[in-house]
């Protein structure tokens, strides 16, 4: 029998009070944005408060100034030094994490070589081990190359943690598309290789975007090895901003604009990519 | 006309398998070509995992049966299970693992049961979470940093929360002092994680067919009844995953509670995570900060095969 000849059970009767439970719905959603929002939202309200106001911290009205923004970025070398790691260090690890997470997504989805299905296990289930058992052995291994306070500490474990990630969402990308794209360019003459590049490559792009995004958004945001492994040349953003908070008597208004630097591409790149971040987070335990 | 699709049938199969062998033949062709390629483009993830996360972890295992010292010079000496005696034995050490499994019980337990509701009354509001997905996800995606800096500017003595408290003629509260330190680090994660409790039951509710809930209130069965007997056991797997990849994560918190407490005051907000900074950087006892960090790992893989069987069990 035909589908269509079935009768249709996903039409939705409209119960009674629907519009009411809209408008429910609708305050619902309100509120939960309030709530998700607020203490973001109050860290960049306190950044645009001139100094004087932001000596006590409370609710309050003044005229908005960009003064503490002026501020941080007279401040010194610091923060341009910290800005200028956490793009470098983010922006090459998750070139290597993408690169490795695509190339193992095809292997695994098209070319199933012997002891791909393993390897895959493997890699996945390489997210159980907690970054923190890592702290340790990158301080003796760091300070032993002489590398403390060097990007490349905490590049290669960014990308190392980064690679399953990207790997699960590219591979969920390439196992949607029909195999018969990839046939066709073979048989007009494209090599594996020329087919995955210049057919499969292009088709995953959004997917391979997002495992990009999400590679980036970790090592952008990660406290747990920069704090050890960096002292001064290698500082990242969380770094320098988790250490304004060990002086006595905190600058709110430039911290405020600080956090906002680090927010404001994560919130970007997070509505690019939010089809994927949950099932990114989630990798390796949907069925699969 | 039946005869006839069977011929249909027959021819389709015929040539099925003629490709089917035509494919076989050409694999066999290409056989190492083909698996060459394969083998060469799974090596840089292997390499990348293998040499920077299980290298590493088996590498930290073993500086754990190490007294490891970088301030005396003197050379590492194997103490066997020395270090894990002393986590034992030791109250502040013990009380970390103790604390980081109130920590993880009551945060998720607690946006479990937040976010689960939230879910259950959108779910029943025609609410269009999609909207405001990329909001809800922030709290998760921005960095530990950030959102421990935002709930100290809150938290703190002169913070908003107790300038509302004082709006409400209710006294200040030392929300970081010793007595609540642990209760404000497991609100805080409860804060940055109920959205992704949320947005996973929910949409596992409206995976859910329809028929099934309009059916059993046919029947009579009460809400409460309905979600227990049918709505639960229906999205049970989706259940396992949340708890799964909550429990594991807050597990793992650093950042927040690093930026909001420092593990203070004195033990009162030390989780594991904070103990094996505190060893390894603050002590510089690179072998008992492994053993810390070991103990994470343990309880954390427990944890996930104790998942695991449930979810494979349920599956089946």
């Amino acid at each position: 029998m035909r589908p269509s000849t079935l009768p249709r059970t996903t039409s939705r009767r409209r119960p009674p009070g629907h519009s009411s439970r809209k408008v429910r719905g609708t305050i619902l959603l309100v509120i939960m944005c309030g709530g998700a929002l607020l203490p973001l939202a109050w860290l960049a309200i306190v950044s645009l408060m001139p100094q004087a106001a932001v000596a006590t911290v409370t609710p309050r009205l003044f005229a908005p100034t960009l003064d503490n923004y002026a501020a941080i970025l007279s401040d010194g070398p610091m923060l341009l030094r910290a800005f200028v790691n956490s793009v470098t260090i983010s922006v090459i690890a998750t070139a290597i994490a993408v690169v490795a997470g695509v190339l193992g997504a095809y292997s695994i989805a098209r070319l199933k070589p012997v002891g791909s299905r393993a390897a895959g296990a493997l890699i996945l289930s390489a997210r159980l081990l907690p970054p923190l058992a890592l702290v340790v052995p990158s301080y003796i291994a760091a300070s032993s190359l002489s590398l403390l306070d060097t990007p490349p500490v905490l590049i290669l474990p960014y990308a190392a943690l980064a690679t399953p990630m990207a790997m699960w969402i590219v591979q969920g990308a390439f196992l949607d598309m029909p195999k018969e794209l990839e046939e066709a360019a073979m048989i007009d003459g494209c090599n594996r290789f020329q087919a995955f590049y210049s057919i499969v490559m292009p088709l995953a792009a959004p997917a391979i975007a997002a495992a990009a995004i999400m590679s980036f958004i970790l090592a952008w945001n990660d406290l747990l090895l920069a704090l050890p492994l960096t002292l001064q040349n290698a500082v990242t953003m969380p770094v320098f901003a988790s250490q304004a908070t060990t002086d006595i008597g905190i600058e709110w208004g430039r911290l405020g604009a600080t956090t906002v630097v680090m927010i404001i591409p994560v919130a970007v790149f997070t509505y690019f990519a939010q089809r994927w971040i949950v099932s990114g987070l989630t990798a390796g335990a949907a069925k699969g | 006309m039946a005869n006839g699709r069977d011929q249909q049938t027959i021819a389709r199969r015929g040539l099925g398998e003629a490709e089917t062998s035509i494919e076989a033949f050409a694999n066999h062709r290409r056989y190492s070509s083909k698996s060459l390629l394969g083998h060469a483009m799974l090596a840089a993830p292997v390499v990348l995992v293998v040499g920077l996360l299980v290298v590493p972890t088996v590498y930290t295992i073993w500086v754990s049966f190490y007294s490891w010292s970088m301030i005396s010079g003197a050379e590492p000496s194997f103490i066997g299970l020395g270090n894990y005696i002393d986590v034992l034995s030791d109250a502040s050490l013990r009380g970390s693992v103790g604390r980081t499994m109130i920590f993880v019980v009551a945060s998720v337990g607690l946006q479990f049961v937040v976010g689960f509701g939230l879910a259950l009354l959108l779910y029943h509001s025609f609410g269009r979470l999609k909207a405001i997905q990329t909001v809800l996800l922030l709290p998760m995606m921005v960095s530990d940093v950030v959102v421990g800096l935002s709930w100290r500017l809150i938290l703190q003595y002169d913070g908003l929360a107790n300038w509302t408290l004082q709006l409400a003629g209710i006294p200040p509260v030392y929300w970081l002092g010793e007595d609540l330190a642990l209760a404000s680090i497991i609100l805080v994660d409860c804060w940055q994680n109920v959205p992704f409790v949320t947005l996973i039951i929910y949409a596992a509710l409206q995976s859910l067919p329809e028929d099934v809930m309009d059916a059993s209130r046919v029947d009579g069965a009460s809400w409460w009844a309905r979600l227990i007997h049918i709505v639960i056991p229906m999205i049970k797997p989706a259940i396992l995953v949340v708890l799964l990849f909550r429990t594991v994560f807050s597990l793992r918190s650093f950042g927040t509670v690093w930026v909001l407490t420092q593990g203070g005051p004195g033990d009162a907000s030390t989780l594991i995570s904070i103990e094996t900074y505190r060893q390894a950087f603050r002590d510089f006892n690179l072998g008992l900060g492994s053993t810390m960090s070991v103990f994470l790992l343990l309880i954390g893989l427990i944890i996930t095969f104790a998942y695991m069987r449930w979810l494979n069990r349920e599956a089946l």
